[in-house]
């Protein structure tokens, strides 16, 4: 029997060989074309500026309807370079292919389980610009009645050297107020590196908690949102979050990190938002939940896994903390939110991978 | 018929599954066959059909077994004491040097690394640490990097002898003495390594890694773990820690820091010298040696997610350096003595590797 199933094995692909040629077989998928990291099963995010829409890159490219401040341009393979290459002191890291920046709904590669990754950002038009003359008015606030007045607490850190933000259009010379974009006096920047940061003492009223209490009208602003496409995972799989970052704590001088002054926590939640990408990439920025921002309160999307993680560190470090986040628990779960509950923090670079489809529970 | 099909073959190639999209006009072509076609499929267990709505991308699939048999775990003492992996007392007879990476090992043929030192034959322990049992089918082999025999003065990375500051026969670095080891290329002398087999008769594809790493770690300051305590302008926020180790993974047993970088392991430091600080000199906040406390055992737990990438097969917990081998007077400004890895640096105790 052995024998007669190998000839007529052998008989099959000599009588079916020259029919199925390659050029068939080289027509992929469509999903695998509109998303060419479909079979990468990892992805690795720096929170570097030039990976992320940030209000200076968008007076010179990539403005589109769909594109607002804070949005992923690009990400990275998780086998390449990590963070650190950016300071020239390790591998550089590994981009997935940027796509055609004419493309709204896919500014960037990655893989297709990663529907959208933004960060909430606070210094999102210049204030003393005209208003409805920039094309972010319409990623911003600037046009509620009470607008949010722009702030530098979450942001990307500009370089300590400049070159420093100029309004655009220019306004005429004499102008008044001074279209200066950044007073002087308060300092945009935590280190110059150029990675997301949140500040702590610059964040007052931008929360979405409470416009009043000082303290609380800085909490629950400066977090990340991961949405995920869950078309594109396996029912029973996982995902581990490996998210790289350091929390400061304001002493009297800021160069020194500890001191009796403020701490930093952060909060992992994962959420349930149905909401497709145009919808995600077009939402103003800040992204708080909250009548102050994405949602209101009486909208607010169900937090489905509460404080999985809670992240605080009494020693200020530049660490890695690993999360496993268990989609498999429930299949409305489409966002990670890494909520910013109070302090100063610095985010350098988040990995996911997918932990592998179960047929079984490990171990069984 | 739809008018379109996927044809899935599951086919096990070291990286998990194939998949082809046949299209229309392929599926014209394979209807001409006929008989054959339909017999291939019956001959061919693991083919599918699907209509083209269920057309999916497959980036993690089923292919070859998801979960093997044998040895879920085991544990390595990092101690070449009486009851350690690595007793007797003479390890390492020698300090590895470069050399061709040998047969069998991954990335045979492609270049030379540095090897460290295995465990004894009969240095591998069930989970409860004291029941000695075979190496598990799908380990190669763990090895620690040495810089040093032990028992040696000035030792960077060895098994510790009694000092002060010292822990004896367990595997510990001293930063104190790592100068000579800083820059990336001799850094790498500096690790941890576990080379797995990836045959999936003995390591299944859904099957991940839980590492488990009992250890001691200490800074300096507090207010060192990447921020600038001299004041001055920042340009890279791993040159100012006081010491830096990452989980690397990958494909050969090239240099660990030349593998891809997966996650930080130090920091956290769980102790440090002086509650804050500046500069190179211990201030007042610093604690008097005596009255030095040292840093407290901790368990830490890393998921290798080995699932989402069948090629890697070592897992690297790499020393890439720090402040202290840098500028070896910042380590000596603060008082730390020769072969001080409680004052800074790293003592191992244990290596837990579990299949989950």
């Amino acid at each position: 029997m052995k024998t007669f199933s190998k000839l007529i094995f052998i008989l099959v692909l000599s009588g079916c060989g020259p029919s199925v040629d390659m050029a068939s077989f080289s027509e992929v998928p469509a999903t695998a074309v509109e998303h060419p990291g479909a079979n990468e099963p990892a992805v690795r995010i720096i929170f570097h500026r030039d990976s992320f829409t940030n209000l200076e890159d968008f007076l010179s490219f990539q403005n589109t309807s769909f594109k607002c401040l804070g949005d992923m341009t690009r990400s990275y393979q998780v086998l390449g370079g990590d963070y650190s290459g950016v300071f020239g002191s390790s591998l550089n890291p590994i981009a997935f292919a940027d796509s055609d920046t004419g493309d709204d709904l896919h500014p960037t590669y990655h893989p297709s389980f990663l529907k959208h990754v933004s960060v909430d950002t606070t210094r999102t038009y210049y204030a003393e610009t005209v208003p409805a003359t920039l094309q972010t008015d319409a990623c911003s606030k600037r046009a509620d009645s009470v607008p949010l007045p722009p702030s530098p607490c979450a942001d990307f850190d500009p370089p300590i050297s400049g070159p420093f933000p100029a309004p655009s259009p220019l306004l005429p010379s004499g102008t008044s107020p001074d279209p200066t974009p950044e007073p002087p006096s308060t300092p945009a920047d935590i280190n110059g590196l150029e990675f997301y940061r949140v500040r702590d003492p610059w964040c007052l009223g931008q929360g979405s908690v409470d416009p009043i209490d000082p303290e609380l009208s800085k909490a629950y602003v400066g977090g990340v949102n991961l949405d995920l496409d869950r078309s594109k995972l396996g029912d029973r799989e996982d995902l581990l979050m490996l998210i790289t970052y350091q929390s400061f704590v304001e002493g009297d001088a800021w160069t020194y990190a500890m001191g009796p002054g403020d701490f930093t926590r952060l909060r992992v939640d994962l959420i349930a938002t149905g909401r497709a990408l145009d919808v995600l990439m077009n939402r103003p920025q800040p992204r708080v939940i909250g009548d102050l921002g994405e949602f209101s309160n009486a909208l607010a999307p169900p937090i489905l896994v509460k404080k999985i993680a809670t992240l605080e560190d009494p020693f200020p470090s530049l660490k890695t903390e690993s999360i496993v986040i268990p989609l498999s628990h429930n299949a409305l779960i489409d966002r990670i939110r890494i909520e910013r509950i109070r302090g100063t923090y610095q985010l350098y670079q988040i990995d996911l991978y997918r932990l592998g489809n179960r047929s079984i529970p490990a171990g069984s | 018929m739809p008018s379109g099909f996927t044809f899935q073959r599951a086919a096990q190639r070291g990286q998990g599954q194939v998949s082809v999209t046949v299209s229309d006009k392929s599926f014209v072509k394979l209807r001409l066959c006929g008989l054959p076609a339909l017999i291939m499929c019956i001959f061919l267990s693991a083919c599918e059909m699907q209509t083209a709505t269920e057309e999916t991308s497959v980036a993690l699939s089923t292919a070859g077994k998801e979960f093997a048999s044998g040895t879920k775990g085991f544990k390595v003492i990092l101690s070449d004491g009486v009851g350690g992996s690595f007793s007797p007392l003479v390890s390492p007879a020698v300090v590895p040097v470069t050399t061709s990476i040998p047969v069998g090992y991954p990335g045979y043929g492609t270049g030379s690394y540095v090897p460290g030192v295995s465990p004894m034959a009969t240095g591998y322990f069930d989970l409860d640490g004291t029941t000695l049992i075979p190496k598990p089918s799908w380990i190669s082999d763990v090895q620690v990097g040495v810089t040093h025999l032990a028992g040696a003065g000035s030792a960077c990375a060895t098994f510790g002898r009694t000092g002060a500051f010292d822990e004896p026969n367990f595997y510990r670095v001293s930063e104190r003495d790592c100068a000579s080891y800083a820059s990336s290329t001799n850094a790498s002398q500096v690790f941890i390594r576990i080379i797995l087999n990836r045959d999936t008769a003995f390591l299944g594809t859904q099957e991940n890694l839980m590492l488990q790493v009992e250890y001691q770690a200490r800074g300096l300051r507090a207010n060192s773990d990447g921020t600038n305590s001299s004041g001055g302008t920042i340009t890279n926020p791993e040159l100012a820690l006081d010491q830096l180790w990452k989980v690397f993974w990958g494909q050969t047993l090239l240099s660990g820091v030349s593998s891809s970088p997966f996650s930080i392991f130090i920091p956290p430091n769980h102790a440090h010298w002086c509650k804050s600080g500046s500069g190179s000199a211990p201030d007042a906040s610093c604690d008097a040696p005596a009255g030095n406390q040292r840093a407290p055992i901790v368990t830490r737990q890393i998921l290798i997610p080995i699932a989402s990438s069948p090629k890697q097969t070592v897992i690297q917990l790499q020393r890439v350096g720090g402040r202290g081998s840098s500028d070896p007077n910042y380590v000596s400004g603060f008082g730390c003595p020769q072969d001080s890895p409680h004052c800074l640096g790293v003592v191992f105790r244990s290596l837990t590797v579990l299949r989950i």
